[in-house]
């Protein structure tokens, strides 16, 4: 009976019809993909991307040159030379990251108590040489205040109860 | 950023976004206090995220140590260039709030670094006093009253603020397989740790979270018991404790079930306005 049961589905092609039907109903569906990179994926809050050196809402840089960084840093990927400034605060003159060292692990950003470094959102920062890879402070403000929106948000969404 | 908020002060800003609740009550201390409040509270929403900043313990005790430095600068007269401490500076120099009271906070929030559960309810309330209930106290001091009855209403309503918040908060911190609640208590009950941690509700659970409201009820209660004794300039600081009733009445209303509550109450200026009006708490 399983012999003719084959046979007959065979001939009729219901399978067929059936794969036709499945396939016309995703036809109809919502895409599941993105058109990347003009659309991207949903991020979690706590993605660690490229690292940003952040300002206050007046303009002044947050880092105070604690060089806490420096010293968590695994990679030791951080170099961090300070001096006092002529009004007398303690900022950097100088704050590389040597990205081809960072591992990315956030302890920079779990160690700073000022939030002054932060890794940020951005993912898209490959380069066409290595030595563009060598971020100095300027480069690291830069990206700072082109993601604090951003970034103010992923912290303030981390820790909702007091 | 709407031209209201560009009015406010870095501290006042930090508040409206990180402590929204507080941001509300603070808006009814006088003028000339409100900036003190606005910086004692953007203080603990700094240090009171460190568990959730950072993933091992040691980084969490580095920004901690920071703070602890940073609070030893103001008192021996130099200070940190941040706005937060610079706040704190003007709070501290202008209403002489006591040092050992910030020690206790941020000792406090040290022990958020083990994520060991409290031994018992006693545990947990010392923790919720040494936290919120160490700051009410604090905004007491602020608004000139430094002992008696209204810094230990303070306190009960700060201690029962922060029982209220952590039991609102069991989902959030069993998804990092934290717990808040007390561990004689699981212990009783017999709740099974690892359901709590994969967030399925139990009826042992909620057993455990109403004895924890209980007691924020008791303390609430005791608070206003003490009305009679608490001058009304001092009122305007207690103004957590009507906040505290909402929230309360939602854990009721979800049958202690901290994973039925809703997910973000609504802030209510209207009952602050009324409570503020008719000088109660």
């Amino acid at each position: 009976m399983a012999f003719l049961d084959r046979t007959a589905r065979g001939l009729l092609m219901t399978e067929i019809v059936r794969g036709m039907w499945l396939t016309l109903r995703y036809f109809f569906k919502g895409k599941v993909t993105v058109n990347y990179p003009y659309e991207k994926g949903p991020l979690s809050p706590r993605f660690r991307g490229e690292h940003v050196l952040r300002r206050y809402p007046n303009g002044e840089e947050r880092c105070i040159a604690c060089k806490l960084c420096e010293a968590i840093c695994p990679a030791q990927a951080i170099t961090i030379e300070a001096e006092p400034r002529e009004d007398g605060s303690r900022r950097t003159t100088r704050y590389d990251i040597d990205m081809t060292k960072c591992i990315y692990c956030g302890y920079c950003q779990e160690a700073c108590p000022v939030d002054a470094i932060v890794e940020g959102p951005n993912f898209e920062f490959a380069t066409e040489t290595r030595e563009e890879l060598m971020y100095n402070k300027d480069k690291l403000l830069e990206n700072g205040d082109r993601w604090e929106a951003e970034v103010a948000a992923a912290l303030a969404a981390d820790a909702p109860y007091r | 950023m709407s031209n209201g908020e560009a009015a406010l002060s870095y501290c006042a800003r930090e508040v409206h976004t990180h402590d929204h609740d507080r941001y509300l009550t603070a808006l009814f201390v006088p003028a000339d206090r409100r900036e003190a409040v606005f910086a004692l509270y953007a203080f603990n929403a700094e240090v009171a995220r460190t568990r959730e900043a950072v993933s091992e313990p040691i980084l969490g005790q580095i920004r901690l140590q920071w703070w602890r430095e940073a609070l030893g600068g103001i008192y021996e007269g130099t200070v940190r260039e941040h706005p937060v401490v610079e706040g704190l500076n003007d709070a501290i120099q202008g209403h002489g709030l006591e040092r050992e009271r910030f020690e206790t906070l941020l000792d406090a929030r040290t022990d958020d670094l083990d994520d060991a559960p409290p031994a018992d309810l006693a545990a947990l309330e010392a923790y919720a006093g040494a936290t919120s209930g160490t700051l009410s106290a604090m905004v007491m001091a602020i608004l000139g009253f430094t002992d008696g009855a209204p810094v230990r209403a303070a306190h009960m309503v700060g201690t029962a603020w922060a029982l209220i918040g952590l039991m609102r908060a069991v989902g959030f911190h069993a998804q990092s397989q934290r717990l808040y609640l007390p561990d004689d208590l699981l212990h009783d009950h017999s709740v099974d740790r690892r359901a709590l941690f994969e967030l399925k509700p139990s009826p042992a659970l909620n057993q455990v979270v109403r004895d924890v409201a209980q007691r924020a009820a008791e303390l609430l209660a005791e608070a206003r018991s003490l009305k009679g004794e608490v001058p009304r300039a001092a009122r305007c600081g207690l103004l957590l404790a009507p906040l505290a009733d909402r929230h309360l009445r939602d854990v009721v209303r979800a049958d202690y079930d901290p994973f039925a509550l809703p997910a973000g109450a609504p802030a209510q200026p209207l009952r602050l306005t009324w409570a503020s009006l008719r000088k109660t708490y």
